[in-house]
């Protein structure tokens, strides 16, 4: 049988339940038999609950936020400047990052040589302006010029601003909710932009036709700034996709804007 | 596309314990600017780091970094603070005392008030491991991990850091009931 002291010195470790269950059932016979060490017991709950139910510090959304960008920014430091793989990893993500160096090295070359910017190519300066304009979209009240949950108002808001007619669908029982639609610009040209939301992180999709007879291609991803564009044509429509979404989740979306739709 | 991928990596499985990583700073440093400058310095170094995390647990990970550059800020900032760390030999190893007082049920914003300020008041050491236990829901050898110390040492901690706590609240409640 345990003594007081004996039980005491415990009494932590059995409420934090980190005892075996052999020293479990001792202390609980005791308890049972005894008011001094079960009244200690007591206290020490409601100091426990006590503790638990303290609110805790919120952390700043200003804060977040100024995370989130310095590690942007710290992400495209790290694509600009480590030479190699800190310390080589068998594992695919490593080999994809040698190929990008591979890339990068032979684009650096390029600069070299010719001493001059390597030329953007014309996706690469598109995927740019996608950014450009999901970033403006960002900013305060900018996000969309029709803001319902409601394809059937989305849609026929775009009657008449554009000479095509773009796809607008809610898929938020897929867990990807319409917000609503906006009147952009690609390239100099007008885009429908349809905005979604994935938890905090919003979505852009602009679409526009493509131009008679241009072939179907899937989608490609392209990363800048730890912003991720997706881009296909698919039915004389030119798509983009761009989000600040993990990769994995915003090919589910993509996935989800290419499904054929009824009618 | 592999540092995106490893950003987008590092979105999903260790910011999601940003609100986690700013209370503990919060409750260690005392301080909100410290707190933020601590959840700062420690996200990055946390990214940079990265490569060395195998995806176990992204929330005692990060914790660890956290509690790291909290303890360098203070030793830079506040010497003073962790210049006599408790000794854990020197107040033996004993269970807790029993207080004089029995506690009464601890209930509304005063003794809300009352409580916080008992732990702020604490050594660094008994906040740590009280925060680990109670808010993040650690268990002793998580927590023995992040605070780089034995099993044993957290369980004299958390009694000891308790006892203490069930003193100051029986001091506060003698008090009021004497003026
Ligand atoms: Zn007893």
């Amino acid at each position: 049988m345990r003594n007081c002291q004996d039980t005491l010195q415990w009494l932590d470790a059995y409420w934090d339940n980190e005892l075996d269950p052999v020293n479990t059932l001792e202390i609980e016979q005791h308890l049972q038999g005894c008011t001094a060490c079960s009244q200690s017991y007591e206290e020490l709950r409601t100091l426990g609950i006590a503790l638990s139910d303290l609110p805790r510090h919120r952390i700043p959304a200003v804060l977040r936020e100024q995370v989130r960008s310095a590690l942007r920014a710290e992400a495209g430091e790290e694509s600009k400047t480590i030479p190699f793989p800190p310390t080589a990893r068998a594992s695919w993500p490593w080999l994809t990052a040698i190929a990008a160096m591979l890339l990068l090295c032979a684009l650096l070359a390029g600069v070299l040589l010719t001493s001059r910017p390597p030329p953007a190519s014309a996706s690469e300066r598109e995927s740019q302006e996608v950014i450009a304009s999901h970033i403006r979209s960002l900013m305060a009240s900018h996000l969309a010029d029709v803001i319902s949950t409601d394809e059937h108002t989305v849609k026929p808001w775009f009657d008449g601003k554009l000479d095509f007619s773009p796809p607008v669908i809610d898929f938020a029982k897929e867990g990807f909710p319409l917000i609503g639609g906006r009147l952009d610009y690609l390239t100099d040209k007008p885009v429908a932009a349809i905005v979604y939301r994935r938890d905090k992180h919003v979505i852009n999709l602009f679409c526009r036709p493509s131009g008679p007879k241009s072939p179907d291609s899937l989608p490609q991803l392209v990363t800048h700034q730890g912003y991720h564009v997706v881009t296909w044509t698919q039915q004389g429509r030119n798509c983009w996709v761009v989000s600040d979404l993990n990769e994995a989740e915003l090919q589910q979306f993509v996935e989800l804007v290419r499904r054929p739709t009824p009618g | 596309m592999s540092y995106s991928n490893k950003l987008s990596r590092f979105e999903q499985l260790i910011l999601p314990h940003l609100d986690a990583a700013y209370n503990l700073a919060r409750w260690l440093t005392n301080h909100d600017q410290d707190a933020q400058d601590v959840v700062q310095e420690a996200s990055l170094r946390a990214f940079r780091a990265f490569d060395t995390f195998y995806g176990e647990n992204g929330r005692a990970w990060l914790l660890t970094i956290v509690r790291n550059t909290a303890y360098n800020l203070l030793q830079k900032n506040k010497p003073s603070r962790l210049a006599t760390p408790f000794d854990e030999e020197l107040h033996g190893s004993s269970g807790p005392v029993e207080s004089a007082t029995p506690m009464t049920l601890l209930r509304g914003a005063e003794e809300e008030r009352n409580l916080r300020a008992a732990v702020e008041e604490l050594p660094v050491e008994f906040r740590e491991a009280l925060i680990l236990r109670h808010q993040d829901g650690l268990s002793y050898r998580e927590i023995a991990l992040i605070a780089g110390v034995p099993t044993g040492t957290v369980m004299s901690r958390l009694a000891r850091a308790r006892a203490r706590l069930k003193e100051f609240l029986a001091r506060g409640i003698r008090e009021e009931e004497a003026s």
